[in-house]
């Protein structure tokens, strides 16, 4: 790559990446070979797209099954593999790979890093992911279909799936591999590449969150893949880790799974707290505020999330003092997450504030996902929980966190940094009405949820008591409207990526500060080969 | 403003960047067989 260094100045394919223009065969190969961040950004972020897409169209077939009751669309035995398979494909193919992607693509920008610290290895770790998720997919084509016992794939359920278990045992193992692999280049390169004078204190918030989330994966996902490795010897090698016949126990995996389980659901909302913590100081004009109690509110997150697994488990028949363990470690979470809403808030407290559509999409978050934050309270307390467990209450908590929440973060992320990606302004008009129909209809399609699930809808169930009906009605009606309203967001896009639209500045954003602000948009195919000098004015604390 | 790294620096770094990776998976590989040791020997 080293003979592409000086290409970066105005010059358009001298000695750049290869396009359309020069054959289908260099582009395509240029894509499957690269190792440059910016091109793994994309390929990360397209990859997500798509599955945001699939896991979304599944979810429209559950919306559509639960709009009456009564089964009219589909047989109970697919509906249960869409759920698991909406799930599978939203978590570990939609939203961990999109925040893989934002990443890629802006840390070492923020740094002052010509590239990931690992180059090749990043190249490895996305492209297992395709193979990982045609192999999750091709299960629906399978004698006995997909996976149908619950993401969370407890035995002795899980153990009756068909030929599809061993199909999803070593998918789960190559997205670990990948978040394995992607969370080591990351770690590795905010420890070891940054920019000289850029301190850790001085590093922008989304990259300090994802140095974090990268502890978070590299001490969990190799715990879910050890899970689902004696899941497939207990099947296929007659070992009884989770057998009781043969002296196992079962409820050992869901231990086990949850210690993997809650992390990753930090995992995948701590990148959004660091790209709001981006967006709100931009567009209120203003310093972040708390900026290092920020950094200790992240850390402390991801150490309390270690200890609160079994809060999952609140029915399974624990000794009572665990039960009060797990409630006051998990409600001791809402301490750091509340110094984080107050932290945007106050940032935005006299602010000039312009609500261009990230901001839109950051306060969304901000609002939205503190409605998730409050229900996820209410689920801490333990002799509550055992009338919301297994409801819909836990569906409409976890969507606000991880849809208003980890999904609104992205959105608003990719509207934040796309003129820096394509050079130019993405459509300000439709970008504004995307978020006030995506915000509109997220809450149509999951507030009632709340209502269904106090009211003692199970979830995972294709038919319900008619009492539910009217939830189930706006819910569906809500679900359909925020899909078809994402063609807008699709739209968009693609005229950025086609260049259309208003030349941006490098700067984009007139209350925007840091290194990534300081390189041409679209930003050169490689940047700060040699190491920038940080300027105080360009690090967080002092915007 | 900017300046180049010496090529000794660049290779300390690289040098650095490698042993780092290394752990990290090694710490990996710890949890991952940690576990299923534990519940083996359990």
């Amino acid at each position: 790559m080293s003979h592409a260094t000086h290409a970066d100045h105005g010059h358009d394919h001298h000695h750049g990446p290869a396009t359309l223009k020069d054959g289908l065969w260099p582009w395509m190969m240029r894509w499957i070979s690269t190792t440059n961040h910016k091109d793994l950004g994309t390929l990360y972020l397209c990859f997500a797209f798509l599955m945001f897409f699939i896991g979304g169209l599944m979810s429209l077939v559950i919306r559509a099954e639960l709009f009456q009751p009564g089964m009219q669309l589909v047989q109970p035995e697919f509906f249960n593999q869409m759920t698991t398979m909406h799930a599978l494909v939203m978590i570990f193919g939609g939203v961990m790979p999109a925040f893989v992607g934002l990443a890629n693509w802006m840390v070492p920008l923020m740094i002052g890093a010509g590239d990931l610290a690992l180059p090749r290895v990043n190249n490895w770790g996305f492209w297992l992911l395709p193979f990982a998720f045609a192999l999750l997919l091709s299960t629906l084509f399978m004698d006995g279909g997909a996976p149908a016992g619950g993401w969370t794939m407890y035995p002795p359920l899980v153990l009756q799936t068909g030929d599809a278990f061993p199909f999803l045992i070593f998918a789960v193992h190559l997205m670990g591999v990948s978040s394995i692999t992607g969370s080591i280049n990351v770690a590795v390169t905010i420890l070891n590449m940054r920019a000289p004078g850029m301190t850790l204190l001085k590093m922008p918030l989304f990259v300090w969150t994802w140095l974090i989330t990268a502890y978070l994966l590299i001490a969990t996902m190799p715990v879910l893949a050890g899970a689902v490795t004696m899941l497939l010897t207990d099947r296929y090698f007659g070992t009884s880790f989770f057998n009781a016949a043969g002296g196992g126990d079962p409820v050992m995996f869901q231990h086990i799974f949850w210690f993997f389980g809650h992390p990753e659901v930090y995992i995948l909302i701590l990148p959004a707290f660091g790209v709001v913590s981006m967006i709100i100081p931009t567009f209120a004009r203003k310093p972040l505020f708390g900026y290092s109690s920020m950094v200790y509110a992240t850390a402390s997150i991801a150490f309390l999330s270690f200890i609160v697994w079994a809060h999952h488990m609140f029915t399974v028949g624990m000794p009572l003092a665990g039960e009060l363990f797990f409630m006051f470690s998990t409600m001791l979470i809402a301490v750091p997450t509340g110094v984080k809403v107050f932290n945007w808030i106050a940032t935005m407290w006299r602010g000039s504030m312009t609500f261009e559509t990230p901001m839109l999409f950051a306060v969304g978050f901000v609002i939205l996902f503190t409605i998730g934050g409050f229900s996820g309270l209410m689920l801490a307390i333990a002799p509550a929980d055992f009338q919301y467990h297994d409801t819909y209450f836990v569906v409409a908590h976890f969507h606000y966190v991880l849809v208003p929440g980890a999904v609104f973060a992205i959105i608003a992320g990719v509207y934040y940094w796309v003129p820096k990606w394509t050079g130019v302004m993405y459509n300000e008009k439709l970008g504004q009405f995307h978020f006030w129909w995506s915000a509109f209809w997220i809450n149509v399609t999951f507030f009632p949820q709340h209502f269904s699930g106090l009211a003692g809808m199970p979830r995972r169930i294709p038919d319900y008591a008619v009492q539910f009906t009217d939830f189930n009605v706006i819910s569906s009606v809500g679900a359909f409207a925020f899909f078809f309203g994402q063609f807008v967001f699709i739209y968009i896009m693609i005229q950025c990526m086609r260049g259309k639209g208003e030349k941006a500045t490098d700067r984009v954003w007139e209350g925007a500060h840091g290194l990534e602000w300081t390189v041409p948009s679209p930003a050169p195919y490689h940047t700060f080969e040699t190491p920038p000098k940080v300027e105080e004015s360009e690090t967080p604390a002092h915007a | 403003m900017s300046q180049a790294m010496t090529g000794q620096q660049d290779s300390q770094r690289r040098r650095r960047g490698i042993r780092l990776a290394i752990l990290f998976a090694l710490l990996a590989l710890t949890f991952y067989g940690g576990f299923i040791l534990m519940l083996g020997l359990r």
